[in-house]
């Protein structure tokens, strides 16, 4: 049941992944982005991480893709415009696809050998407890290094964005409004 | 054990107790009461004709609206436009799945051991909610764009931009609450409430959290993605009948859902008084049936106060510009918001 449970959603994720690349309007590739990750979060469901799951959609589905979204709105890109009507650049398919399946058959071979060395998940596997004691005492130092690259991003973001107030053109628009 | 067959016959009866309450009477008696405080506020009466005090107002509003033929304007882009109000009421319906109403009881003695007053049990409790609200924008930004129409994506970008800047603040403002209470199940966040509710600890984050859900309502002050006077109706200005409808009904279930996370997370959930419980008075609320209706009837009130205060609210305070919105999400309420976060870690450390 549970084994039926998983192939089912897989299949449908690798269906709302493909939808996601191939559907002309990028609004109707954000939609499925977001079942996509509904299903992902079905996923970690079914292993008993709760915490993951709702932060996966928490996240994604609740921030990341509303910016997706957001900036399609603002673009408001035609469908053209982005296929473009090209025929598929097949050497650069061929490669890609060659790298995918040596990826995955690397990790055919090696994932019997990682399995043994995990360890049993405890009874609050999943929990927040379990989860942010794994988190803060096992990994701190690659969680630091995580954050502190999210905060050299913001600060490039702010770098990026700020305009000196004497370059804010307040002088352009009175006389526009003057000119008027 | 208890039989399986009686509890599910109790999660049943809680779902439908449940979703009849908020969709069919809270929402319906919310808008006959948006409109007559509204009367109340401009010196006029607004809806008294139809029942007692214009009570059934709604429920010919509702006949109305679902007869109203479903008229789908040319230009729209058709499956969208009818998916958006479909996505804008199941999140509303979806977060009341984890809100606890009542403490756990054993219905007098129906049950050996107290069971939830909730939908369903959820250790992550409070972290669903957050995240079913805010999956509630897909609603609002699909219709804007599928409605095809400038006004409505302008009334969508807004929602879209609005929500992420308010969700940051109300997320932050919650973070201090599950440092006090030490757990993210509401449940447990309510019983750690009984000595002391977590607006005295916890006043700043009130004060973030409440504008914050304002604004996450897309309610007045905070109702730019559909101010009136510069954007026709914004994103549901093409949407008509039981269509618009749903996105009216899904603002007041919504509204519903934050007033209970603002009773539940600051004013002690069903707790009588800050230092005073049901037990001190002499009310079992666990195993007398009547006490438990007294507890749940209180948590409903409190509840009704912060809808009323939602009300109030809408019919007092002008509409903010863009402008001192973004500025008041990002500029105040933010930093405020983490420094809340200090002082309550700062009183959990010395107090």
């Amino acid at each position: 049941m549970m084994e039926f449970a998983f192939y089912l959603v897989a299949g449908l994720m690798l269906l709302s992944a493909g939808l996601v690349a191939f559907r002309p309007k990028p609004i109707e590739s954000a939609l499925w982005l977001i079942l996509h990750f509904f299903l992902t979060s079905t996923l970690y469901v079914f292993i008993g991480a709760d915490f993951v799951a709702v932060v996966q959609l928490l996240v994604y589905a609740g921030a990341i893709v509303v910016l997706i979204t957001f900036v399609i709105l603002l673009l408001n890109l035609n469908p053209q415009e982005i296929s473009g009507g090209e025929s598929i650049r097949w050497t650069s398919t061929v490669l890609f696809l060659c790298s995918l399946g040596a990826v995955l058959f690397c990790l055919h071979i090696s994932t019997p050998s990682l399995l043994e060395k995990m360890p049993a998940p405890g009874s609050s596997f999943g929990s927040i407890e379990a989860f942010s004691r794994t988190m803060i005492q096992n990994y701190s130092w690659s969680f630091e290094v995580a954050g502190f690259l999210l905060l050299l991003a913001l600060i490039g973001v702010g770098l990026l964005a700020y305009r000196r107030p004497s370059t804010r053109d307040h002088s352009n628009i009175e006389n526009k409004s003057e000119a008027a | 054990m208890e039989d399986t067959t009686i509890l599910w016959l109790f999660l049943l009866g809680k779902i439908v107790l449940f979703f009849s309450v908020v969709f069919g009477a809270v929402a319906p008696i919310m808008i006959w009461v948006e409109r007559r405080v509204a009367g109340l506020v401009q010196d006029r009466y607004g809806p008294n004709r139809v029942g007692p005090f214009g009570l059934l107002q709604s429920l010919a509003d509702g006949i109305k609206l679902i007869l109203k033929e479903p008229l789908i304007p040319q230009g729209v882009r058709k499956p969208y436009y009818l998916l958006a109000p479909i996505l804008a009421v199941v999140p509303a319906a979806l977060s009341f799945a984890v809100i606890p109403f009542g403490p756990p009881t054993t219905l007098g003695g129906m049950f050996e051991t107290p069971q939830r007053l909730q939908i369903a049990n959820l250790n992550v409790g409070l972290i669903f909610v957050m995240t079913v609200t805010s999956l509630s924008v897909y609603g609002v930004a699909l219709a804007g764009w599928a409605s095809n129409n400038k006004f409505s994506v302008m009334g969508a970008l807004r929602a879209s931009a609005q929500m992420i800047s308010y969700e940051l603040a109300a997320g932050l403002a919650i973070v201090s609450i599950i440092m006090l209470s030490g757990s993210v199940d509401l449940m447990r966040i309510v019983e750690s409430q009984a000595g002391l509710w977590h607006i005295f600890p916890g006043f700043l984050a009130f004060l973030v959290f409440l504008p914050a859900i304002y604004a996450e309502t897309n309610r007045t002050p905070f109702d730019l993605p559909e101010a009136e006077a510069e954007l026709v109706v914004g994103y549901h200005t093409e949407y008509s009948g039981i269509k618009f409808g749903l996105f009216f009904l899904s603002e007041y279930s919504i509204m519903t859902t934050v007033s209970a996370i603002a009773v539940l997370l600051f004013f002690g959930g069903w707790n009588l008084l800050p230092g005073l419980n049901w037990a001190d008075i002499g009310i079992d609320i666990q195993n007398s049936m009547i006490g438990t209706l007294i507890a749940v009837s209180w948590f409903a009130a409190k509840v009704a106060f912060f809808l009323f205060l939602f009300v109030w609210v809408r019919w007092t305070l002008p509409r903010f510009r863009y402008d001192q919105l973004m500025g008041l999400g990002w500029k105040t309420l933010l930093p405020i918001a983490i420094f809340n976060i200090l002082i309550i870690a700062g009183f959990m450390v010395f107090a």
